[in-house]
């Protein structure tokens, strides 16, 4: 009885370790890429990670990141909107929550206008200051005039037009249709650029790292294959354990 | 039970549960109304200009980034009056307040664009900021009460105030 239960001791772990090996040899892989993911997500203020953007277009259309519905050039094609973003050359200066109706240069700042607020910019693109109802703006905003002194807006309710800090809002009439201002298109150069800064905005490598990490970059498969895996750790370090253990014992 | 009573009592507890539900967005006043209400005839209006540092103290009043590098007030003597958004859940609270001599003579709420919270506009609970003035380090020198499921409302306007006062001290210095 003794000798059948000692040898089936010795069966146990010998198949504990060719499988402890098997096991190894297959998480090896794994346990290394999840040991540096983990290395990096741990540090990843120190990396900027959350700030580098990626620029990978097959990345891009793989979180189904699309191209923006408009893009409009507007003074010397150095302000750039797409979509709800504005950015002063590679600079994104704001996102917006509704629909950018123009953007033009009055007196020492850059003026932008969506249906329903204004905003004001210095030359190296920092906010001065936000107007909307609260400071008597004028709402349903569809078009924009600059002057020297003034800003002719367009809206439902007619046209407004502003002092020269901008706080007073008052409706006019005027003889002449305003010229209001209207983007340019852009060089296909331009548009082409602009749409892939435009599109990297939304991805950054922290995020790619998170998903590979987790397995979700490959969706529910990605997902349960590193399932598989922590289960494999998790043998690994139980089998390990025990013939460490026998071993210790063995010895002794 | 009668069943008129029944429909009276059905009547009233659906009354009770959409006011909440139905009525808490609202414009209450618009800030030249309330400018007017406070400082009498609308001067025109001042701006102050933030440097980096007045921004880090707004960050650090508000607990969130200031981006802005200018504010616009309404001075009369030593009167001020500030108009101001702060979030309270998810919208902006249009909130303004006037100071007299360093304390709060009046807060109101104009805009609330939450669809609940909006408890904090009746007098009952904005006369609490009444005579507030600010410490040394920027907070009320008044305590303020909370409102059960207004909480994140009730921040914005302690924030409002605090910030309120701070600016008041700091655009009379200037003057």
């Amino acid at each position: 009885m003794r000798k059948t239960s000692k040898s089936w001791r010795i069966s146990l772990i010998q198949h504990l370790r060719a499988w402890h090996r098997r096991l190894g040899i297959i998480a090896a892989f794994f346990l290394i890429f999840l040991s540096l993911s983990g290395i990096a997500l741990n540090h990843t203020e120190l990396l900027s990670l959350s700030h580098q953007k990626v620029n990978t277009s097959w990345l891009q259309d793989h979180y189904g990141i699309k191209a923006p519905n408009k893009v409009n050039f507007y003074q010397n094609n150095e302000l750039i909107v797409t979509d709800r973003l504005l950015w002063l050359n590679d600079r994104l200066l704001i996102e917006v929550p509704d629909s950018v109706i123009s953007v033009g240069q009055f007196q020492a700042f850059i003026v932008m206008v969506t249906e329903q607020q204004l905003f004001l910019f210095t030359q190296q693109g920092e906010l001065v200051d936000k107007l909307g109802f609260a400071s008597g703006l004028p709402d349903n905003i569809s078009a924009m005039n600059i002057s020297s002194a003034t800003i002719l807006l367009n809206t439902d309710s007619g046209y407004y037009q502003s002092d020269s800090d901008l706080f007073n809002w008052q409706p006019i009439s005027t003889l002449a249709k305003p010229k209001w201002i209207s983007p340019s298109k852009g060089t296909a150069e331009e548009k082409l650029s602009a749409i892939s800064q435009y599109k990297s905005h939304f991805l950054t490598w922290e995020r790619i790292i998170v998903d590979t990490h987790s397995g979700r970059f490959f969706g529910l498969f990605g997902v349960l294959v590193m399932d598989v895996v922590a289960i494999l750790l998790i043998l690994l370090s139980v089998s390990g354990l025990y013939i460490w253990l026998r071993y210790a014992k063995g010895k002794r | 039970m009668n069943p008129i009573i029944n429909k009276l009592l059905l009547s009233f507890c659906l009354l009770l549960l959409l006011t909440p539900l139905g009525f808490a967005k609202g414009v209450y006043q618009s800030p030249e109304q309330f400018i007017q209400n406070t400082i009498g005839e609308i001067p025109k209006a001042k701006v102050l200009w933030l440097t980096k540092e007045d921004k880090k103290i707004i960050a650090d009043i508000l607990n969130h980034r200031f981006n802005r590098l200018r504010i616009r007030y309404w001075q009369e003597a030593n009167n001020t009056v500030w108009i101001l958004d702060e979030i309270g859940k998810e919208k902006p609270i249009t909130i303004g307040v006037h100071i007299q001599n360093k304390q709060i003579a009046e807060l109101k709420v104009l805009v609330y664009r939450e669809s609940r919270g909006d408890e904090v506009r009746h007098k009952f609970f904005t006369k609490q900021f009444n005579l507030a003035k600010l410490t040394n380090d920027n907070m009320l020198t008044s305590h303020i009460d909370g409102i059960t499921g207004a909480t994140l409302s009730v921040w914005a306007l302690t924030k409002v105030a605090r910030l309120s006062l701070w600016l008041n001290n700091k655009a009379l210095a200037l003057n």
